[in-house]
């Protein structure tokens, strides 16, 4: 049976979070990456190109060169091309999620996205944010907030698998079930 | 009748009661896989097996695998509105049915909501579907009689409260007609019947309420019902889910029947979830852990002891073989984890000794000490008796002239044979058959011809019943035989004034 993409995606991470770890290229080597993710994500045709039998090598290759041509560091230069040459190139996004999720927990980030009904101005994010990483032990909360008026009231944070629903939806949703 | 707004606003201020303003937490996984009653979910990393999850449309599923990424979860009720990319999340319980005395005469899904049309079923109460079983020392041994009503289960597999015995034939041998007899005849008994039929027909579901209902059986008997056409996941916990209803009445010291009808379905949808849960098949392609499947189950059918309150459940699981074939891997398991089985022969079914029970493979291992004394002294030679007319049958066929001591064996055995015949539905008190088994081993019918047999037997019974009721009394009291003098007697007496048929020439008819 072939490693699904999930456990594939974490040995990759973790041996490419280990050699940057080692080289103190943390900072610089996420800043790139996430810049490749975001080509890829921009692009979906991009990986599906790069695996499928449309293009021959020498483009492939150059496509792949012209990808890294940017990157100063050399791990990651190398690590794009290991990837490409395993056949791993569709499972390029799902790498570095994985190590996004190692370098956020090193540097005790957390992110999450909450969703309220009408939109938060700043103190009320930063007031959230600070409540929020004093619950769950983080340095820094990475908020994302979207607007969704059919929660009617309250908020619903959710990171990390977990939702905090404080939303009035759910609460008369509650309410229902209490008289019923 | 008017409505008081102060009464309804109280009602409402007192179910509110209950309701705290908190932060609600969920943990929640997505959906990465959905089909054929199986759902795969990515995270929910802290989720349990067994636990209980909702689904974003509302319906639940239960946890069944737990693996390095993703968990492997069995919907309950209907997948097809869960999409790839949906929410789930964990409710922290696990998966329960309703219980309590309410659920009596009803007719329930596997989830425990009724399907019978008369409302919603009123009970607080509910426990979970999977338990462990009561232990060494919550039990005691089986030592009272269930009474099936049937002369050739009463005779030679009887079976005692707290027992599992197993039924077992082909398709169309009468498993499930000795199963609802059984049931019949525990009208007036204070036992609580539990009938869950898994994968059968909805059409013969009817038919078999439809039955208890004219009997009035279902005064007593809860039915529970996982159709064909319910998803897999559905008629894999039925049994479950009726064993936990079973087991609150017997926690409450009462006595308990419950059948599953039958093992053999259920295995098989255990078996289609298996394989889409990616679980490694094994023989006959069941995962491993069938045979547990099933022990697990049978293993909650018990005698409790006094201390306990001494209730019992006595389970009657049913298995279909192919073709007679009791070598199968379901029937061998669900026979070995039992305490007897009663195995049904097409073959006498078809040619018209019904109840089929054949006698020679047919074995109740605990029941013997929970028979009444009257029956187990008519019924001793029984066995025997069959046993060895069966094998010179055959040998009789030739039409040789046969010695006295041959011929009185043949004869005997037809007889025999002829007695044992129940119709459906129609369950014997144990006094009766005790009084015509006594007939039968003390050579009363020997000189009666066979096809005259049935008939001496429901006139004996009106004759006892109008003149030596006193006598039926004893053996149904005292549970052993009366003076037997005056039963001689008493048979004597009928015996004379009994006519044969005008058929006559009884011997020839006999072989």
């Amino acid at each position: 049976m072939s490693l699904d993409k999930v456990t594939l995606a974490k040995r990759y991470s973790n041996a490419l979070f280990q050699v940057l770890e080692e080289h103190n290229e943390l900072e610089t080597g996420n800043a790139e990456l996430m810049a490749i993710k975001a080509v890829f994500q921009n692009d979906p045709s991009l990986s599906m190109a790069l695996a499928g039998p449309v293009l021959d090598l020498k483009q492939k290759d150059s496509i792949i060169n012209s990808l890294i041509d940017g990157s100063t560091s050399e791990y990651v230069k190398n690590f794009v091309k290991m990837v490409y040459d395993y056949g791993r190139i569709n499972d390029m996004v799902a790498i570095i999620d994985e190590f996004g999720k190692l370098y956020d927990k090193k540097q005790g980030i957390v992110r999450a996205s909450v969703v309220t009904a009408v939109p938060m101005n700043d103190e009320e994010k930063d007031k959230l944010t600070q409540t929020f990483a004093q619950r769950v032990g983080a340095k820094t909360v990475d908020l994302s907030a979207k607007v969704d008026s059919s929660i009617i009231g309250g908020a619903i944070l959710s990171s990390d698998n977990v939702v905090y629903d404080g939303s009035v939806r759910a609460k008369i949703k509650e309410v229902r079930k209490l008289l019923s | 009748m008017s409505i008081k707004a102060e009464e309804i606003s109280a009602l409402i201020k007192k179910q509110l009661d209950g309701y705290k303003d908190e932060l609600n937490v969920d943990e929640t996984g997505v959906v990465t896989y959905v089909g054929d009653g199986v759902a795969r979910a990515y995270g929910l990393d802290n989720a349990l097996s067994g636990e209980l999850l909702e689904f974003q449309n509302g319906v639940y599923g239960m946890v069944q695998n737990l693996e390095s990424n993703e968990v492997g979860i069995v919907v309950l009720g209907d997948f097809t509105g869960i999409r790839e990319g949906d929410s789930v999340k964990r409710t922290g319980r696990i998966m329960e049915v309703p219980v309590g005395d309410n659920m009596v005469g009803r007719v329930v899904n596997s989830l425990g909501q009724p399907i019978d049309g008369k409302g919603e079923i009123k009970t607080d109460q509910t426990a979970p579907i999977e338990k462990k079983a009561p232990g060494i020392m919550q039990r005691q041994s089986v030592k009272q009689p269930l009474q099936t009503g049937i002369k050739s289960i009463d005779a030679l597999v009887p079976i005692g409260r707290g027992q599992r015995e197993l039924i077992i034939g082909d398709r169309k041998t009468g498993k499930t007609s000795i199963a609802i007899d059984t049931i019949l005849n525990q009208k007036d008994q204070d036992m609580i019947c539990i009938y869950v039929s898994i994968g059968q027909k909805d059409s013969t579901v009817r038919q078999q309420v439809n039955t208890l209902q004219k009997y009035g059986a279902m005064d007593y008997t809860i039915v529970m019902s996982a159709g064909p056409s319910e998803p897999a996941p559905l008629l894999y916990i039925a049994p479950y889910a009726g064993a936990t209803m079973g087991e609150y009445f017997m926690d409450k010291g009462k006595d308990v029947l419950i059948v599953f009808d039958d093992l053999t379905k259920q295995a098989n949808a255990y078996r289609e979830l298996s394989l889409i849960l990616r679980r490694p098949p094994g023989r006959e392609a069941y995962p491993g852990d069938i045979f547990y499947t099933h022990s697990r189950l049978l293993e909650r059918a018990a005698k409790l002891s006094d201390k306990m309150g001494g209730g019992s459940m006595t389970a009657l699981p049913i298995v279909e073989t192919q073709a007679g074939d009791v070598s199968a891997y379901i029937p061998t398991n669900v026979i070995s984890i039992t305490d007897g089985q009663i195995f049904l022969n097409s073959d006498m079914f078809y040619s018209g000794d019904r109840p089929a029970v054949d006698a020679g493979t047919s074995v109740s291992r605990v029941g013997g000490d929970a028979q009444i004394k009257a029956m187990k002294k008519v019924a001793g030679t029984l066995r025997l008796d069959l046993a060895s007319y069966h094998e010179l049958e055959s040998f009789a066929q030739f039409g040789s002239d046969l010695d006295e001591a041959t011929k009185a064996k043949l004869d005997r055995g037809a007889r025999t044979v002829e007695v044992l015949k129940q119709p459906l539905h129609s369950p014997l008190p144990v006094e009766k058959q005790v009084l015509i088994l006594y007939c039968l081993t003390h050579g009363y019918l020997d000189k009666i011809a066979v096809d005259d047999v049935l008939r001496f037997q429901d006139e004996i019974f009106k004759f006892f019943d109008a003149s030596y009721s006193d006598l039926l009394e004893t053996i149904k009291k005292t549970g052993d035989l009366p003076d037997e003098k005056k039963l001689n007697s008493a048979i004597q007496e009928f015996a004379s004034t009994f006519k044969p048929s005008a058929k006559g020439d009884s011997v020839v008819n006999s072989n």
